[in-house]
């Protein structure tokens, strides 16, 4: 059980890194999605199943989804502009 | 100050934030151990004075439920916000090219069918978790994000959306509205009919580990978990309707 | 295992602060804050944790025996939510912020214009 814990605590630490020092915002998003799993992961090995649950849908879909419709609607208003 | 001179000063702050934070989790307990007595207590009292099993639930909304009221209403006031932030948009010029009120994006007829495939079960698994969230773990708050998930899958797979410019609003904002009313009734019940605001009591025991048990417990979920769903498609809603509005002037132009 | 436990949550925190002020992007600066956020998630349940305890869950337990913290768990849990309506708040001003700069770089909305 310990094992697993500490895996997962370096495996959350590693992709916190990755995201913070992604330079492209897409490849943020998409990181992001996977450092939710993983903080999702690791709270299960905390005995927080209810935490686990939330942290899962949010990491996982809404907070990425968001994201990206948010990069969207951005690169269309750059692309309008250009058209002008 | 140009940027390098901010990465230098941010280094300095951070390295006195390091050596703070090295110094200040130095005098907490140990990892595993558990010092607390709040925990322990409610531990203690979950079972016989409420009669729900959950106690995460059970701290969440009855112990701490006016926390957990303030938290949704920062739901509420979010929801807003995004949408006031974008909605005003909505009056730009190219209103008239429009040619329907409905946006079909073109997806594969695949990614479709698993769509419509994954949008039944997940509606049933996040009542599932609302209903039977003072027993098992969930919840409101999962269940909520759960319904709202789902309008995030059928969306994704090519579902239609309809612009409400000045029409009636969407069902996301009055389900979104009637939740969070539905939390602080409850809490005025509670005030009614117990003497304390949101006490949960009012509406019966039941017995330990039925559907029907811990008082008002089951109620405030369902009020939580329509009140998250809502907040969460209005704001997506919000989004999308900008992101295809901006894609259809792309196109259109 | 104390080290890493608060160690990780640390780490998250000042990577995240790093993340937040090197960006050159809006959207990238509201992802970054998202994992300063998860630091203290992190945080409030490796204090809540006890060895060897199940989960809050008291159904199968038999009554007596440890259990996790369930007060923090509730903290976070709501939280976990919150944050991401905030965030979905921030990710709305960004976006107008491009409309009304056009860029998404910090550094390029010096100006306050009124």
């Amino acid at each position: 059980m310990i094992a697993v814990q500490a895996v997962l605590l370096v495996l959350v630490g590693v992709a916190g890194t990755l995201v913070a020092l992604a330079r492209d915002p897409l490849r943020q998003a998409i990181l992001t999605g996977t450092f939710g799993v993983a903080l999702a992961l690791l709270f299960f090995a905390l005995q927080a199943p209810d935490v686990a649950l939330s942290q899962l849908v949010v990491g996982a879909v809404a907070l990425p989804a968001m994201v990206l419709l948010a990069l969207a609607e951005v690169r269309s208003h750059e692309n309008r502009k250009d058209d002008e | 100050m140009s940027r390098t001179a901010r990465l230098v000063v941010f280094a300095v702050g951070a390295a006195g934030l390091a050596a703070m934070l090295a110094w200040s989790f130095a005098g907490l307990p140990d990892f595993g151990v558990y010092t607390g007595r709040y925990g322990r207590i409610i531990a203690q009292i979950t079972e016989p004075d409420r009669g729900v099993t959950n106690a995460v639930t059970f701290t969440a909304f009855d112990v701490r439920a006016v926390d957990t009221m303030i938290e949704e209403f920062i739901v509420f006031a979010a929801a807003i916000a995004a949408v006031a932030l974008l909605r005003h948009q909505r009056g730009e010029p190219e209103e008239e090219e429009h040619p329907a009120d409905m946006l079909r994006p073109k997806t594969s007829p695949a990614l479709r069918v698993v769509g419509a495939l994954l949008a039944g079960p997940t509606v049933v698994v996040a009542l599932d978790l609302v209903a039977h969230g003072h027993l098992t773990p969930g919840g409101g708050f999962q269940g909520g994000v759960v319904l709202a998930a789902t309008a995030v899958v059928v969306v994704a797979a090519g579902g239609r959306v309809r612009l409400p410019p000045d029409e009636p609003p969407l069902l996301a904002e009055i389900i979104h509205g009637a939740g969070a009313a539905g939390f602080v009734l409850l809490g005025l019940a509670g005030l009614i009919f117990s003497g304390a605001f949101l006490n949960t009591t009012f509406a019966g025991h039941g017995t330990t580990g039925a559907l029907l048990s811990g008082g008002a417990i089951p109620l405030l979920n369902v009020a939580t978990g329509l009140e998250v769903a809502g907040a969460i498609v209005v704001i997506l809603a919000e989004f999308l309707e900008q992101e295809m509005l901006a894609a259809e002037e792309g196109e259109s132009s | 295992m104390t080290v890493l436990a608060y160690g990780v949550a640390a780490w998250l925190f000042l990577v995240g602060l790093v993340g937040i002020v090197r960006s050159r992007n809006l959207i990238g600066v509201v992802i970054c804050l998202s994992v300063v956020q998860s630091s203290t998630y992190v945080l409030l349940l490796a204090i809540g944790y006890r060895s060897g305890a199940k989960a809050p869950i008291l159904a199968d337990i038999k009554s007596g025996a440890p259990v996790v913290d369930p007060v923090v768990q509730a903290l976070t849990l709501t939280d976990v939510v919150v944050e991401a309506t905030v965030t979905a708040v921030l990710l709305a001003l960004a976006v107008q912020a491009h409309k009304r700069f056009g860029s998404l770089d910090p550094d390029a909305m010096t100006e306050i214009r009124g």
